[in-house]
């Protein structure tokens, strides 16, 4: 069973506490929600586990292995993430497999079905709609079924038919035995779709329970 | 990674684009070429990347905005458009960082290494191998003056040309061994841009500006430098113009090679210092 395990992490940007002494298990096959206000730090704790922001002090083990050396597979969807623009979305995916170079061609098309998009769909990524752009912002996520999922907003701009396979999306990740972490500000993504709920305030994350919140 | 960064440079229009500007000016160049000079001039005489001809005139003009265009502004654009995201996350930032500074080197080095050799062979095949080189007479066997700098006035520390043994037994790999140098420097000039653009993070137009801003400063020192030494017997010319080190033949020569050797090492520190500085002030 995949594991992160995050320990004492803090982190600050020319002197404002963006990250406050963050400590947390997160088990496979399990959905986690994140939840807090605007600017409660989401994103910057994302950034941080997902290695593409550093930390000031404490550790994130992936699997045991620290973030610097762990060969773990992680997916991230955010906000901030987008594409080469004069290239198609299929173009783009390909860019990418070919970074960690462990899924090929038949994978990042059928990535591309299951979100909704058609892989053979010449238009160019500038030309894509938000909500297309979010669903291949999450196929790049998902597309080499990675062992850590990270989800930041995801339903933001998508409608709600796609809402509603994301939401499945989200549980056959889980189901595959992937750890799950979904922040968001909307309810209804968390109580539909995590088993445990933190709680994102003043830069310090603290566990609000079970699945609901109101 | 770094396949990544090469494929990605390749997928782009600015590096066909900046190849093309560099073709087209190498046929037109060659389709000029013995149009200008008279007498029975050789085919190294009619070569576009000779320092002395109208053509070379021409490119080096552009050249210090051609070395941006390939693949110099990527960083920039993909931190203004977040592409780097998804890019950092599947590998480490240090690959990323290196994979852009290989990419845009391998683009700057074949936009100048593919037309200069295209017009090389050209003249070498279609022109023939005459008496006047840019030398001197082959006929009149005087070829030795530039070459080893006998001919040299002024005081220099290196009146002798580079390569200048390879020339006599075989011109066509000497400009070779030259083109290589040329497409080398370009290809570190490339880097330096890039590396600008990691503590110039808005504004990419500014990215035109620096090395067009140093090559004049640096000509500017060489004439200074060549007057001094012509007036006063007792001060060293040093040549400070960098395509006058990459191009087969100049005019006034004074090319010192550690200035050469000093800006590749002076242009890989920056690049290291400016990689580290972006991996480690969280920029990406």
């Amino acid at each position: 069973m995949h594991i992160l395990e995050v320990a004492g992490i803090n982190k600050s940007h020319k002197g404002k506490i963006l990250l406050r002494d963050i400590n947390a298990v997160f088990e496979g096959g399990r959905v986690y929600g994140i939840t807090g206000k605007n600017g409660a730090g989401k994103t910057v704790l994302f950034k941080v586990l997902t290695g593409l922001m550093l930390h000031d002090s404490g550790t994130v083990l992936y699997d045991g292995a620290d973030i610097k050396k762990s060969e773990s597979d992680i997916g991230l969807l955010i906000d901030d993430v987008s594409f080469y623009p004069e290239f198609s979305g299929f173009k783009n995916l390909m860019l990418l497999a070919g970074i960690r170079n462990k899924i090929d061609k038949t994978d990042v098309m059928r990535a591309m079905e299951r979100v909704g998009l058609n892989p053979n769909d010449k238009t160019l990524f500038w030309k894509y709609s938000l909500g297309m752009k979010q669903r291949l912002v999450l196929a790049q996520a998902i597309m080499e079924q990675p062992d850590f999922l990270f989800l930041d907003e995801p339903t933001n701009s998508i409608d709600e038919t796609g809402v509603d396979l994301f939401y499945q999306i989200v549980r056959e990740e889980a189901e595959r035995g992937a750890v799950v972490l979904i922040s968001s500000h909307i309810k209804s993504d968390i109580n539909n779709l995590t088993d445990e709920v933190y709680l994102m305030h003043d830069n310090t994350l603290t566990k609000a329970g079970e699945n609901n919140i109101d | 990674m770094i396949r990544t960064q090469i494929k990605l440079m390749f997928s782009k229009f600015d590096f066909y684009i900046a190849l093309l500007i560099c073709t087209v000016m190498s046929i037109i160049y060659f389709i000029k070429a013995p149009h200008t000079p008279a007498g029975m001039v050789s085919h190294e005489y009619l070569y576009w990347g000779n320092g002395y001809t109208s053509g070379f005139a021409t490119f080096s003009t552009i050249y210090p905005f051609l070395i941006v265009i390939p693949f110099a502004t990527s960083f920039i654009d993909d931190l203004s458009r977040k592409t780097y995201l998804p890019i950092t996350l599947r590998g480490d930032k240090q690959k990323y960082i290196l994979g852009k500074y290989i990419a845009v080197f391998i683009g700057n080095f074949l936009m100048i290494f593919v037309p200069f050799l295209l017009n090389l062979i050209l003249c070498f095949a279609l022109y023939d191998k005459n008496s006047v080189t840019p030398f001197g007479d082959r006929w009149l066997g005087n070829l030795d003056g530039v070459l080893y700098g006998t001919n040299i006035v002024y005081d220099t520390p290196c009146k002798k040309t580079l390569f200048a043994d390879v020339f006599f037994e075989n011109p066509f790999f000497y400009h070779i061994l030259y083109l290589l140098l040329f497409a080398f420097i370009t290809g570190m000039l490339g880097v330096f841009v890039m590396a600008i653009s990691m503590w110039m993070k808005k504004f990419k137009i500014l990215l035109f500006v620096p090395v067009y801003v140093l090559m004049s400063i640096a000509g500017t020192y060489t004439s200074i430098s060549l007057h001094k030494a012509i007036s006063n017997p007792n001060r060293t010319f040093i040549n400070f113009n960098i395509l006058d080190y990459v191009s087969p033949f100049n005019t006034i020569g004074g090319c010192y090679y550690p200035v050469l050797i000093g800006v590749v090492i002076v242009i890989t520190l920056f690049a290291a210092i400016s990689g580290i500085h972006v991996v480690k002030k969280d920029v990406i």
